[in-house]
């Protein structure tokens, strides 16, 4: 069985956002007003973080896509009281919508602040509303929501491959945002393959996990920038 | 004394009006589940249309390779109903609405919520599950269904999932 896995090179992202648009498009997720914004209630199911180093005239912005890390042992559901959120088989941290009661309490639980409560009820002008991805629900006020790693996704390759009769091929099931990539930073695929690309990915020297510390242990690895990593810094 | 009286007449008029609402209730009571609460655009027959040899997939083009079944538009009517068949009215409807050029529009009856995924092909063609078994005896039909057959409750889906060992993943359906 597959454990679906994303790598992202620092080094090749140029931080465009064209996954965080394609996120938002593929997955239904809602705009905001402004002033709602400001209380950082915005939905991101994958955002661009940046981060200030240095000071003028050596000032620096790194910037970090940050979707949800999918962990082995994800917080968020160790917490859930009704089963909402759990880990699949093929490690997806799903969240199933029609179940969640909008505690709360995985958003706390989550290191990484990638879960994202609905605070109003979708909002989009009107003719966004024709543009919906049908294979994505709108979710509605009150529950919770993050990446889904477009599950959607797999369950209509799974569903091809099942008519096929065959197993699901390697590159038959890629997330919105892996998938817009212009300069092909983010690599997506089965991490416990040892042929894969994103598992070959994974073991080199440049690569590191967020949080790594607290034991969550992320599916989603980055690969440092060039002077950061390990063989150039030894 | 006539106080008294007045006082009698309206109860014998309440009682009579109470009577003649009860009645009006028990009758309309009667009637109001044969009123059919969903109007199609014409009374299709289903059974006659096998009698004549056709399959499910005839009209319904779609669900041994999507995951929709697909309700019938005028194009595939008219590949047989050009001219009059019979004598039909419901045939005369259809054959003003394809000289109309108009489309047809059938209400849907079945519908699983938003949030489900569900595919025809997955269900019928690889899984070899009859159409009856969700749509009921279709093929007895003389008019089109007013209700669902099969409740499209999770309790149901997860049943026939456990009784055939199909997956009960929440990702498998949910989206």
């Amino acid at each position: 069985m597959a454990r679906w896995g994303m790598v992202i090179d620092l080094d090749k992202c140029t931080a465009c956002q064209a996954c965080v648009v394609a996120c938002q498009v593929e997955n239904n997720v809602p705009f905001n007003k402004p002033e709602e914004a400001e209380k950082g209630r915005n939905i991101f199911w994958i955002k661009l973080v940046p981060f200030e180093e240095g000071r003028f005239p050596e000032a620096k912005v790194r910037f970090l896509p940050l979707p949800c890390m999918h962990c082995d042992e994800p917080p968020c559901v160790e917490v859930c009281p009704v089963d909402a959120t759990n880990i699949t088989p093929e490690g997806i941290v799903r969240q199933i919508f029609a179940r969640c009661i909008g505690c709360r309490y995985c958003t706390t639980a989550c290191p990484y602040t990638v879960r994202y409560f609905n605070w109003y009820p979708p909002d989009f002008p009107a003719p966004m509303q024709e543009a919906h991805n049908p294979d994505v629900s709108v979710r509605p006020k009150g529950v919770v929501e993050k990446c889904t790693l477009c599950h959607h996704r797999l369950q209509k390759a799974r569903a091809n491959a099942i008519a096929e009769n065959r197993p699901l091929l390697p590159g038959e099931y890629t997330p919105a945002c892996v998938e817009s990539c212009p300069p092909k930073a983010m690599v997506f695929g089965d991490l416990d393959d040892p042929n894969s690309e994103v598992a070959q990915l994974a073991r080199s020297p440049r690569a590191f996990r967020l949080l790594e510390e607290l034991g969550t242990k992320p599916k989603v690895i980055y690969l440092a920038e060039g002077e950061r990593s390990a063989t150039t810094t030894g | 004394m006539d106080f008294q009286k007045s006082i009698l007449e309206i109860r014998q008029r309440n009682i009579i009006m109470i009577g003649i609402g009860a009645l009006i209730a028990f009758f309309v009571a009667l009637v109001w589940p044969f009123t059919p609460s969903i109007e199609q655009p014409i009374q299709y027959n289903h059974q006659k249309h096998i009698q004549a040899g056709l399959e499910c997939s005839t009209c319904h083009t779609l669900y041994e390779n999507s995951a929709f079944a697909g309700l019938p538009q005028l194009d595939t009517c008219s590949t047989c109903h050009q001219e009059p068949l019979t004598e039909s009215r419901e045939e005369a409807k259809l054959l003003a609405l394809i000289q109309q050029a108009k489309p047809l529009e059938w209400k849907q009856i079945n519908r699983v919520p938003d949030h489900v995924y569900f595919s025809h092909r997955t269900h019928t063609v690889d899984r070899e599950i009859g159409c009856a078994t969700c749509h009921g005896p279709m093929e007895e039909r003389t008019s089109p269904p007013t209700k669902p057959f099969f409740k499209w409750t999770m309790d149901a889906c997860i049943n026939c999932h456990e009784q055939r060992s199909a997956t009960v993943d929440c990702n498998g359906c949910h989206r």
